[in-house]
């Protein structure tokens, strides 16, 4: 029995340090929510706290009506406890309602590491807003331009953010079902209002009611930061203790949508809605059959003009009918007031023609609140028979088939085909090609300004003239020795001598002889060596016109003394008188 | 001949021998150039004929789907033309995609602005879309739209070579200081021109992004979330301007400023070049 029980006992023991190790490495998820009571519109942080891992993928929030979360950011930390190591992995959510009540959000559940966490249920309260407060720092205001609007008539809408202090804010939202609302455009200014100093931010739009009936608009609602606590620091200014976030909101309107009246519709009407003004101007009116005469409309005013079309023209049946092209000019930045210049390009059918019927456009007046026919004038034509075959038109009996013109017909030639790349300004080729012309202008700059420097330096000049003689001398010197032309050969190192001392001495190469050693070397300091060399080689040129021939071998072995003299010439520096 | 006596190395006078051999081998290079370009040119459109013949062929017998694809096959393959691009417009158009239709029309008129044909079943494609007006184009582009942007580039890469051509020759030459004085100055002038409408036209392109609706019936959202409410219907053949992407979504702006975020399936976007 002893020995039984201390198996039983000894076996508890292992699965209790088991289970402690189990527990020991087990991942665990808390949450925690700061602060547990806000008001309507305020933000509390809920953080998801892991420790001994990371959730493996995303975190799935419980569904709470009326409570949304907003994924906030993530953090995670190492802690040491008792010489232990844990980490935490923090996954923080924003949370914030519009309604007022105690809720509880459940258990949250996360896999980590293959293992299946969950979390407690919390509570959070959510107490009733005191706007009172909210609107020392900001208000929201909404306000509509009508209360009585046709389908399709625009109307504008203002949103009016008024604050002393505030720390970010988000794009308002607008409820608007049964509406159609522009883009924003925004405005800030100054205003005075209770007698204090508020910044102004003007959110402005339009709107088109879409159906007919009683609608609303609004409310307008804007997230917004702004102080959350106030108090007077070293100095006994106000400042910011800390900020909240809350959801300011504005009264909604009421829009009563009337349908467009049905009695008295013109036929011409289109759905254009607004006020309008019209011009048509008809050229040329001197064409042969077949020409096309271009009609320019311009309608003007106020109201949708991007969305007008052109009616069709029953009483144009005579004409072969374009589908038209528009150009819009705004003056207002909704685009609801400005001109759309339409040109409608038509062709006489027959030289029967003697007139363009007026072309005729027809609205709904939102001032007058009626309908307004404008009209165009009646223009006269002169249609001259068709210098080549007769145009055959298809017959057109129905007003309507005119204005349902069909698409232009395919085209039957493919034209020039290429293969479908980047255009040539993103191509480098075409860039590297550009380069060319300006290096080619670069290069003959440079050498423009050489010949300019040449110009205005003889010595320079005479320099390069007598390198160039003496290259090409010393190279027939090769030849002549070759050739074992001894007299040749030493009339060319002559020459040479002649074309260096000259240069030199800037003299005329033709006037240098023998003398030049005594006159002009010996007194400027010439050395001994270069004096001895060019004695020997004169020596040589005077002796070859009456001694025999040199053999190849001879006369090569003038060559490194005539190349040594040049180079000892030109370290020299000749110092004139 | 200087007071040396010498002939001077470095002579202000071109030579005009060079000249005369430039010329000539200028001329050579061009006939090779213009024969090596005509034959890519033909080369290029080997094989096309047969298959566009095909697509015409079954457009005409009222096969536009069938002749769509053909076109659209052609365009695949790397290959194409303004013609193309309208035929397979025409073919689709017909065929009931009229978002696709613009899209061709659109890069029709790409390759060839000045055609009437294009321009007026482009208007007649946007006038077809129920519900969708013509985007509003800006008062400058109209102009800077007339030419193509390959246009404006040989424009402009034509009196940048002749600009410093002028230049080079003053350099090589004096006496043309005088005589190309007045050219150079028109030649600066337009390449001033050339060069803004250039950049304009590549401005535009850049920044501009066309997107166009594709699919029968959509829902434009407030956020590019199938969760976010719904801001206004789509149709097929609405044309936006991208404002933003995230993820499989398009923040797209109509002609009435109006917002939304569509998602990148229910749309076709019109390539930048």
């Amino acid at each position: 029995m002893n020995r039984c029980g201390l198996i039983i006992k000894s076996f508890a023991a292992i699965l209790w340090i088991f289970a402690a190790g189990i527990h020991l490495f087990a991942a665990t998820l808390t949450v925690s929510i700061d602060p547990p009571t806000v008001s309507v519109g305020e933000t509390a942080i809920l953080n998801l706290m892991f420790e001994g891992g990371v959730p493996d993928g995303n975190v799935k929030m419980p569904e709470v009506e009326n409570l949304d979360f907003q994924f906030t950011g993530q953090s995670s930390r190492q802690i040491i406890i008792n010489n232990r190591v844990s980490s935490q992995y923090v996954i923080s959510y924003a949370v914030t309602s519009q309604k007022e009540g105690e809720y509880t959000i459940p258990s949250i559940v996360a896999t980590v590491g293959g293992q299946r966490v969950a979390s407690q249920p919390i509570k959070f309260v959510v107490a009733k807003a005191d706007n009172r407060d909210i609107e020392r720092f900001a208000r929201l205001r909404l306000s509509v331009s009508r209360d009585r609007v046709r389908i399709g008539e625009p109307f504008y809408v203002e949103i009016r953010l008024l604050f002393l202090a505030m720390n970010g804010a988000e794009q308002p939202q607008l409820a608007s079902d049964g509406f159609t609302i522009g883009k924003f455009a925004q405005n800030e200014s100054h205003t005075i209002e209770d007698g204090r100093s508020w910044r102004l931010i003007t959110l402005k739009t339009f709107a088109i009611a879409l159906k007919p009936g009683d609608l609303t608009i609004g409310p307008a609602s804007m997230k917004v930061t702004i102080p959350a606590r106030l108090e007077r620091n070293f100095f006994g200014e106000t400042i910011v203790a800390s900020w909240r976030t809350v959801i300011l909101t504005t009264p909604s309107y009421k829009i009563k949508a009337e349908p467009l009246p049905s009695m008295d519709v013109p036929p011409q009407f289109n759905g254009a809605i607004g006020v309008y003004n019209m011009s048509v101007s008809v050229a040329p009116t001197n064409i042969a059959v077949g020409d096309p005469i271009t009609v320019k409309i311009t309608i003007s005013g106020r109201g949708p003009i991007e969305s007008l079309s052109l009616p069709e023209q029953p009483q144009w049946s005579e004409f072969k009918v374009y589908p038209p092209t528009s150009k819009v000019e705004l003056t207002d930045q909704f685009g609801l007031a400005g001109s759309k210049t339409f040109e409608q390009v038509v062709v006489a059918k027959s030289t029967e023609t003697r007139e363009l019927p007026p072309f005729t456009f027809a609205y709904f007046d939102t001032d007058k609140q009626q309908y307004q026919v404008l009209k165009g004038p009646t223009v006269p034509l002169i249609v001259r028979p068709s210098a080549g075959n007769t145009i055959i038109f298809a017959s057109t009996n129905t007003p309507s088939a005119v204005a349902q013109a069909d698409i232009v017909h395919i085209k039957t030639r493919h034209g020039v085909i290429g293969q479908i790349s980047p255009p040539l300004i993103a191509q480098p080729l075409f860039w590297t090609l550009q380069t060319l012309p300006a290096v080619a202008w670069l290069g003959l700059l440079i050498r423009r300004k050489r010949l300019d420097e040449l110009a205005n330096n003889p010595k320079l000049r005479r320099r390069l003239q007598s390198e160039k003689i003496i290259k090409e001398e010393l190279k027939k010197l090769h030849q002549f020795a070759q050739e074992q032309k001894t007299e040749e050969f030493f009339a060319g190192i002559f020459r040479i001598l002649q074309e260096k001392l000259g240069e030199r001495l800037d003299l005329p190469a033709a006037s240098i002889t023998e003398s030049v050693i005594d006159e002009y070397l010996k007194p400027a300091g010439a050395r001994q060596e270069l004096i001895e060399t060019l004695q020997k080689l004169f020596f040589e040129c005077n002796q070859a016109r009456y001694a025999g021939q040199k053999n190849a071998r001879q006369l090569n072995e003038f060559i490194p003394l005539v190349q040594k003299t040049l180079d000892l010439l030109s370290d020299f520096e000749i110092k004139k008188g | 001949m200087n007071r040396l006596g010498l002939k001077p190395i470095f002579s202000d006078r071109p030579n005009l021998r060079l000249f005369f051999i430039s010329s000539k081998t200028l001329i050579i290079c061009l006939a090779i150039l213009l024969n090596l370009l005509f034959s890519s040119v033909r080369l290029i459109a080997a094989g096309v004929d047969e298959e566009f013949e095909q697509a015409n062929r079954l457009y005409e017998q009222g096969r536009y789907t069938e002749s769509a694809q053909v076109y659209e096959k052609i365009i695949k393959s790397g290959r194409a033309s303004a013609a193309i691009y309208f035929n397979w417009g025409n073919a689709l158009f017909k065929s009931g995609k009229i978002g696709m239709a613009i899209y061709a029309y659109l890069n029709a008129e790409r390759l060839a602005p000045r055609d009437p044909d294009i321009k007026a079943n482009l208007e007649f494609a946007r006038k077809a879309v129920s519900g969708g007006a013509v985007l509003a184009k800006k008062n400058w582009t109209d102009i800077v739209r007339k030419l193509t942007l390959n246009e404006w580039a040989i424009l402009f890469a034509i009196t940048f070579w002749g600009l410093f051509i002028m230049l080079a020759l003053c350099q090589w030459n004096t006496q043309y200081k005088n005589k190309l004085r007045f050219p150079i100055k028109l030649n600066l002038v337009l390449l001033l021109i050339f060069g803004f409408c250039l950049g304009l036209n590549a401005y535009e392109r850049i920044t501009n992004r066309i997107a166009i609706v594709i699919v029968p019936e959509g829902i434009a959202h407030q956020g590019p979330l199938d969760e976010s409410p719904k801001k206004f219907p789509i149709r097929d053949g609405l044309e936006f301007t991208i404002v933003d992407k995230k993820g499989e979504w398009l923040q797209v702006v109509d002609n009435s400023n109006r917002i939304g975020w569509v998602k990148t399936n229910d749309v076709v976007l019109l390539p930048r070049w």
